[in-house]
């Protein structure tokens, strides 16, 4: 075959193998279950900062006008409280031990790294790590160039994964990704209160989906 | 080097073309269970359906890059779906809940599950030869189309005899990874639907290995 044919044919194949490199969902085993002497650390990854998401065919310079437009938006979306995201090691540790099985919540963030993972293992003496990761939380806005497709939805990203650390299986694995459409009015600054509130029942779809997924058909 | 070019740019239009095209919804077809159960339990059961939240996707049209042609899309695709939505939303609402629950009285019958099986609307008082099954599609969420409609049931299952307590069971069903191209919105309700029916199968299962 001729070099610029073997090109086009990598080229190919290397869109077609895209699709591949991406985690799916996991579902947990029921011999999970039927197993209870399991020691589970579980954990939250850094928070990213809450901001709008925007989507859609935008160039650079095209994000960088929709961007300043947005810019009081983004700056109260910063605002936005993650104090419930800090509690969620707590949430998932009860709901365990309340299936008699030893959990420890580990209120410290981390980066999502294997050595980070590993030494909360030693500090709580697990052997399996449940983590939890904010992936993405604020607004989502789709964009045909500058112009704005839609109103904004309230949007939060989850996931979650619990790791045999003695091998590094992924015994479960979910993603939630909850967008929540704002009900009335979504331009009302300084406090945009309509977005705020769909922001919450985005969160906490997010938040039961995680839990739904983790503890479903128990 | 001409035939590869000609596939390639083919691919390109074709998956431009598939942007452009407004995609009518698709009617689900019968679920189906191929699997033997090993089930059988000598009462009525009654079926109940319970809908709660729908979150719809859209179909949307291809968007250009430059602000001019994007104004002028936007605009049409606005006036379009102002003046006919449900052309454009997608929705795992009550007509594919409604296949659902039939397909799965229509498995249970078939394999003879319970003595007799049928689906009720209204809540009745249970006898002891009774068994009442709910199946609450608590929430149901499509994506658009650019994320290939992609679903997710919130589904909570309740089976209810005299003299037990309540067996309970929540399923987080979502649509299996799609590949490069995605599936339809016909093909991707199907999915779910066996997906979620598999899992109250297994749901019966447990709640019959629990009261005996």
């Amino acid at each position: 075959m001729k070099l610029k044919n073997f090109k086009y044919v990598v080229l190919i194949g290397f869109i077609f193998l895209m699709g591949c490199a991406t985690q799916h969902n996991v579902e947990l085993a029921d011999s999970f279950w039927q197993s209870p002497n399991h020691k589970i650390a579980v954990a939250t990854t850094k928070a990213p900062k809450p901001q709008i998401h925007q989507v859609g065919n935008q160039g650079l310079l095209d994000y960088a006008i929709s961007s300043a437009v947005n810019s009081k938006l983004d700056t109260h979306l910063a605002q936005t409280d993650i104090s419930w995201y800090r509690n969620m090691p707590q949430i998932f540790a009860e709901r365990l031990q309340h299936k008699n099985i030893l959990a420890k919540p580990y209120f410290q963030p981390i980066n999502a790294k294997k050595e980070n993972y590993l030494y909360i293992m030693g500090q709580t003496h697990s052997e399996k790590l449940l983590i939890i990761k904010l992936e993405a939380l604020g607004a989502k806005r789709t964009y045909f160039s500058v112009i704005p497709k839609e109103a904004p939805q309230a949007y939060c990203e989850m996931i979650g994964e619990l790791i045999d650390m003695r091998d590094n299986k992924v015994l479960w694995h979910h993603k939630a990704s909850i967008t929540e459409p704002v009900q009335g009015a979504w331009d009302q600054p300084p406090n945009y209160p309509n977005l705020d509130h769909a922001l919450k029942l985005a969160i906490n779809s997010a938040q039961h989906e995680l839990l739904d997924s983790f503890f479903s058909g128990r | 080097m001409k035939k590869v070019s000609l596939i390639l740019i083919g691919l390109i239009l074709f998956l431009v073309i598939a942007g452009c095209t407004p995609v009518a919804q698709q009617v689900m077809p019968p679920v189906e269970y191929k699997k033997a159960i090993d089930l059988h339990v000598k009462k009525n059961a009654y079926l109940n359906w319970e809908y709660g939240k729908e979150y719809a996707g859209k179909s949307m049209m291809f968007g250009p890059a430059d602000p001019v042609g994007a104004l002028l899309v936007t605009a049409i695709d606005n006036e379009a779906q102002r003046r006919n939505p449900d052309h454009y939303k997608f929705t795992y609402g009550k007509a594919q809940q409604a296949v659902f629950m039939t397909s799965l009285r229509d498995v249970l019958v078939e394999q003879n599950v319970f003595k007799n099986v049928s689906l009720t609307t209204a809540s009745r008082k249970l006898n002891p030869n009774d068994v009442i099954i709910t199946v609450k599609f608590r929430e149901t969420r499509v994506a658009n189309q650019n994320e290939f409609f992609d679903m997710t049931l919130n589904v909570d299952l309740f089976i209810k005899t005299i003299n037990e307590p309540v067996f309970k069971r929540t399923y987080v069903i979502k649509s299996s990874p799609s590949g490069l191209f995605g599936r339809g919105f016909k093909d991707q309700q199907t999915d779910v639907s066996q997906q979620l029916l598999d899992r109250i199968i297994s749901g019966l299962s447990q709640w019959h290995y629990k009261i005996n």
